[in-house]
């Protein structure tokens, strides 16, 4: 029942996500019948291109579409899923007062998390999964074979990814027993270093250093989080998945840890 | 069953610099409705939340139902074996009625379907309506059966009639003592001493951190009493001390003695003021809990 309980509790906000999505297939894949050279984006464009019409290069049209979906747009997607779902929980609950509920069932603070971890995942790996499936058959409708299989792979990949961050923002909502604390926290952080990179960057050295490292560090870890290389590569990169899906549980683990030992 | 369904021993829990328990020996008798006094913040909560296991002790120890309460896997069972009503009555929100108690049915193997389906009557609860349309005496009933239902052995009860109406108040009521009739242990958190009076055996008043007084209501009718002595002109000031004393007021020509015990005896040894009547009165549980809450 606690998957049911978690289910009645992220439908409306997944589905608020799913609707528009699918809707915008749906109009985009429209669209594709009526004029395939429309959506075809700008070939030697980088990841995401422009909206323009004519079609270029084939191999290049094909690998911008796919650069547009795992390069950016699926990752993007997934991310702003998880910062949607993500919020609820044992978390939420002390904040609304239902959480005396919840702690009063047979059911263990660790076996209540894992549930809605888990069905969070399974959530984010099905939006990944299904909008990869849509995106492939709006690429065969534009005259671009698509590689089902391989695409799936690659999206399933994303979601790994996905679920690193996801975990590491359950840590957090866990440490600060808030979700809203955490993701300001992040974001001022993230303003506040860029602000201060950018004004060293602006007249000293070191800032330039600075600056220049800071971006190397996050493009790295994009590109870590979201590693398209076997969609383009065709090489599954196992240590890629496997410290993906390590760093999840670890994290994971931390937020179970910290939510059992806290006073509600 | 042991013959105590809860147990403590010098149980402790300081957050920050406030210790809101100092030491707690608590103990609950099998079958009993049990009323668990105090005063706003003296820590009734708490304690509730620690026998739970939502809150970990800082010291001493503490049993429910015979299993241990800082054991994350005992503190399951004992939730599994428990009907437990918050002061905040919080539920999930987004959940109807129906859902809710779909919800929670599954998780309690003794769970009574003959005592759902009587108190969703009994308290009218709407099925398909949310539960943050429901009003605050409507979800304390929803509450409530969510407790009553479960088939538990144990019932604690944060002011379980806070937002009642009299008419549910009496239903709710009447739910406990008939439950205490099936054998279920009560223990009930309230500020509503007249209520506790109506229904409990015991008491229990916890008062800075520790329990100040432990007895049943038969004891305290029998023991407490106010003895109203009248004089011919002014008072004399009554300065002696005698075991059982709680409490003397002088008030013109009466002085009312508070006894905790040996009322007769007191009564006896304080002819020798002569007074021109002296009378037994009864005190009532306000009173009690007044004399025995009051600040150092």
């Amino acid at each position: 029942m606690l998957w049911y309980k978690n289910w009645l509790e992220t439908r409306g906000r997944l589905l608020a996500i799913w609707l528009p999505v699918f809707l915008g297939f749906a109009l985009a894949i429209a669209l594709a019948i009526r004029s395939a050279a429309w959506l075809v984006p700008a070939p030697g464009a980088p990841h995401g291109g422009a909206l323009v019409a004519g079609p270029g290069d084939r191999a290049a049209e094909l690998a911008n579409w796919w650069a547009f979906w795992f390069g950016g747009t699926l990752p993007f997607l997934l991310a702003a899923l998880g910062l949607i779902l993500a919020p609820g929980g044992l978390v939420s609950e002390s904040a609304l007062g239902s959480v005396s509920f919840s702690l009063s069932l047979p059911a263990s603070r660790r076996r209540q998390f894992s549930v809605r971890a888990a069905l969070l995942l399974l959530e984010l790996l099905a939006t990944a999964l299904w909008t990869t499936l849509l995106a492939a058959g709006l690429g065969e409708l534009l005259g671009h074979p698509a590689p089902w299989s391989v695409a799936l792979v690659q999206a399933l990949l994303t979601a790994l990814g996905v679920a690193v961050l996801l975990s590491l923002g359950f840590l957090l909502a866990a440490l600060f027993n808030d979700w809203a604390k955490p993701l300001a926290l992040g974001l001022g952080l993230f303003l506040g270093g860029s602000l201060l990179v950018n004004l060293m960057a602006s007249f000293t050295e070191v800032g330039q250093r600075l600056g220049r490292f800071g971006i190397a560090a996050l493009r790295a870890t994009y590109e870590f989080l979201f590693n398209d290389s076997f969609f383009i590569a065709g090489h599954f990169p196992w240590r890629h998945a496997l410290a993906c899906v390590a760093l999840t549980l670890i994290l994971l683990e931390l937020a179970i840890r910290v939510t059992e030992r806290r006073d509600y | 069953m042991p013959d105590a369904v809860i147990e403590t021993i010098d149980l402790r829990k300081r957050f920050g610099r406030v210790e809101a328990l100092r030491g707690l020996n608590l103990n609950v008798p099998a079958g009993s409705i049990c009323g668990f006094l105090g005063r706003n913040g003296s820590g009734k909560s708490t304690t509730m939340k620690l026998l739970l296991g939502m809150v970990r002790p800082d010291g001493g120890e503490g049993r429910v139902l015979g299993w241990p309460i800082d054991d994350p896997r005992a503190s399951v069972e004992i939730r599994r074996r428990t009907g437990f009503v918050s002061e905040e009555k919080g539920l999930y929100s987004y959940l109807t009625v129906e859902q809710m108690i779909q919800f929670t049915r599954p998780f309690f193997p003794a769970w009574n379907r003959a005592l759902e389906d009587r108190y969703r009557r009994l308290f009218e609860l709407p099925a398909e309506r949310k539960i943050k349309a429901l009003s605050k005496g409507m979800r304390a009933k929803l509450a409530l059966l969510l407790a009553l239902a479960r088939g538990a052995e144990l019932l604690i009860l944060d002011e379980p009639t806070d937002g009642l109406d009299p008419a549910a108040n009496e239903e709710v009521l009447q739910a406990l003592v008939a439950a205490a009739a099936e054998g279920v242990t009560v223990f009930v958190a309230s500020h509503r001493l007249a209520e506790i009076e109506q229904i409990a055996d015991c008491v229990r008043i916890l008062h800075d951190g520790r329990i100040v007084l432990a007895a049943t209501l038969d004891e305290l009718k029998e023991n407490y009493r106010r003895i109203q002595l009248v004089f011919a002109g002014a008072a004399p000031a009554v300065t002696v001390t005698l075991a059982g004393m709680v409490e003397v007021r002088h008030e013109g020509r009466a002085v009312s003695v508070l006894v905790s015990a040996r009322a007769e005896a007191i009564a006896d040894e304080l002819q020798r003021f002569q007074p021109i009547s002296t009378e037994l009165l009864p005190v009532g549980l306000k009173e009690i809990f007044l004399e025995n809450v009051k600040r150092p």
